[in-house]
């Protein structure tokens, strides 16, 4: 009975865990991203309106109605295939225009980051269509989170590409632009913002492979302490992380700017 | 990949102005470019001002160059005259700038 409870209380907060990280990831990309779409309207740039769309479908849209449509709790024929079909696009459409910011912004007309980009997304697309189909002609008793396995393994590994991606592209990037800071020729602000968003990248690359390695292997994120631990620890750096970056507060940026000048 | 004004003039002068050949030059300027984490493709005239003043007299005395620090300084005049034809376009720098306002 002691044992039962036990494994109880770990179950409780393994889910406690991990609904803190998905509501991390959810409130920054949300925050974070609206505040991109915000910036992209005064500009009128494409890299902004891009990252934008990116976090903010990834996050609130694709997320939040997951949790509406019950897509993974509940069997195939209680989930609302509509907001499921929704989320999809919304996922979809948000990795969309992460591949296309890193490429616009880091390798613009080089001819493997257009193919990478253009496999991506064709998978994506594929990924989408092929989940919504396999949910409406599944049984109806069948559990959604079985039936879409093998769906959600390839949109995982296209998430987690495209994070691993942008977290070398801006690593490498900021390498180089300490090189400019010790010249003068860059702002300290922007060299650490491209630290950030490596930061964050890497943090979200990171939580897409343990995820995925879990589902290659069938495995349930909410039954095991250490692994819900690791996801809510990266989805904080992540979310953190991008907040410094994107919605610097003065005091950040003031720390910034001493620290360079002190270095 | 086509080269910025900025090092095509500061490459044709190194050739002009030093016993360095064509291709010592244009290495030379990539080599000290990297240096300060620039690139040819891309080098702004007044970017390669600052590399001009800072990296490049140790990197052409190391290259047996007499009078380093003249032939810089003279380059770097010369600089001034050359217009940039990368003022325009958008690079990773210029983007990451707008994503924090």
């Amino acid at each position: 009975m002691l044992a039962g409870r036990a494994e109880s209380g770990v179950r409780m907060s393994t889910e406690a865990a991990t609904g803190v990280a998905i509501g991390v990831m959810v409130l920054a990309n949300a925050v974070v991203g609206l505040s991109l779409l915000r910036t992209s309207l005064r500009t009128r740039r494409a890299p902004e309106l891009l990252i934008g769309m990116g976090l903010f479908g990834m996050g609130p849209v694709s997320q939040g109605l997951t949790v509406l449509a019950g897509t993974g709790r509940l069997p195939c024929g209680e989930v609302n295939h509509v907001l499921h079909a929704l989320s999809a696009v919304g996922s979809g459409v948000g990795m969309a225009c992460i591949y296309l910011f890193v490429l616009k912004v880091f390798r613009p007309g080089v001819a493997w980051a257009r193919a990478l980009t253009a496999f991506a997304v064709a998978a994506l697309l594929v990924a989408s269509v092929g989940s919504v189909a396999a949910l409406s002609l599944a049984a109806p008793d069948a559990p959604s989170k079985d039936v879409l396995l093998s769906w959600g393994v390839v949109i995982l590994a296209v998430f987690t590409l495209a994070f691993g991606w942008a977290a070398l592209e801006s690593g490498s990037y900021w390498l180089r632009a300490r090189k400019r800071l010790r010249l003068g020729l860059i702002d300290a602000a922007v060299t650490n913002r491209f630290l950030l968003w490596a930061v964050a990248s890497a943090s979200a690359f990171l939580l897409g492979a343990c995820l995925l390695r879990f589902q290659v292997q069938g495995q349930q994120l909410t039954g095991s302490l250490v692994p819900s631990l690791l996801t809510m620890g990266v989805s904080v750096v992540t979310g953190v992380s991008m907040y410094l970056a994107f919605l610097p507060p003065r005091a950040y940026l003031a720390w910034v700017q001493r620290s360079t000048v002190s270095a | 990949m086509s080269t910025s004004a900025a090092f095509d003039c500061v490459a044709r002068r190194l050739t002009e102005w030093t016993s360095l050949d064509a291709l010592a030059a244009r290495g030379t300027v990539r080599i000290v470019l990297r240096e300060a984490g620039l690139d040819a493709a891309s080098v702004a005239p007044h970017q390669m001002v600052a590399v001009g003043r800072s990296l490049l007299p140790e990197a052409l005395r190391a290259r047996g160059v007499a009078d380093s620090e003249a032939v810089s300084a003279r380059i770097c005049d010369d600089l001034a005259t050359v217009k940039d034809d990368v003022a325009g376009r958008e690079t990773p720098e210029r983007v990451f700038a707008r994503l924090g306002s």
